[in-house]
């Protein structure tokens, strides 16, 4: 098993967690290390890797092209939807730039 | 599936839809270096450290995790020579996807499940390697 995952990063506090929570992926936090869940889940070898600058470089880069590409992007989403996008990406960016998310590979092995 | 999670899952529509737009993939081009209607931050060398990874190849089976409009569990199935199964909640998604392993000539390769992750409807062992990409965040 190989896969990525976005999480906010340990002991912030209650107003940076509550702004991690809010710039991330709009899905459910994980209670507990990825680690642990998959050794609770019978997993081995697990191996780590920490993308979290790479991820500050793509986000960058959604923000960026985006916006180059403004004109068309509006007609697309709309130009409410696509402004709304790029505040978002530009809060996303941000929190990854102030140590609030962090972007790992993980990779398992089933024992 | 209840009301928030129906309308979760018809915004990802609506969205798939919209990715589909020539401009839309353009962007992807330039950011991750694929062309899938992909939203994530799975970059194109990313995705090859996960077949590195995985050890992806002939007679390998992948399951992928959310994999949206196959990106990158198609990839991965195209360069690797491998099986992929694509499980995911919205159709408009898969149905791309599904669209897509035909025009690169691997749909005999690959399997389109409409599917929740929880639980899985697979039986215990039948995959070799499984992915996801940001999906358990």
């Amino acid at each position: 098993m190989a896969f990525h995952v976005i999480f906010v990063a340990s002991g912030l506090s209650e107003e940076d967690a509550a702004r991690a929570d809010a710039a991330g992926p709009p899905y459910v936090s994980a209670a507990g290390s990825y680690t642990e869940l998959l050794a609770s889940a019978g997993f081995g070898e697990i191996d780590e890797l920490d993308l979290t600058d790479q991820y500050r470089l793509t986000a960058a880069a959604w923000f960026r092209e985006s916006a180059r590409a403004a004109r068309q992007l509006e007609e697309i989403f709309g130009v409410e939807e696509f402004r709304q996008r790029q505040q978002e990406r530009e809060e996303t960016l941000a929190a990854i730039e102030g140590g609030l998310l962090r972007r790992w590979l993980f990779a398992a092995q089933a024992t | 599936m209840d009301d928030a999670e129906r309308a979760s899952v018809e915004e990802r529509n609506r969205l798939h839809r919209l990715r589909e737009a020539p401009a839309r993939r353009r962007l992807e081009q330039a950011v991750l270096g694929s062309d899938y209607g992909a939203s994530s931050y799975t970059t194109l060398s990313q995705a090859a450290e996960l077949a590195t990874r995985m050890q992806l190849g002939p007679g390998v089976s992948l399951l992928d995790l959310g994999a949206g409009s196959g990106w990158p569990g198609l990839h991965l199935a195209k360069v690797t020579g491998c099986r992929v199964v694509l499980a995911d909640q919205p159709a408009e998604g898969l149905r791309i996807a599904q669209q897509r392993a035909l025009e690169d000539g691997i749909a005999d390769r690959c399997g389109i499940v409409q599917s929740s992750g929880d639980p899985l409807p697979f039986r215990s062992e039948v995959f070799d390697a499984v992915t996801h990409t940001d999906v358990l965040c």
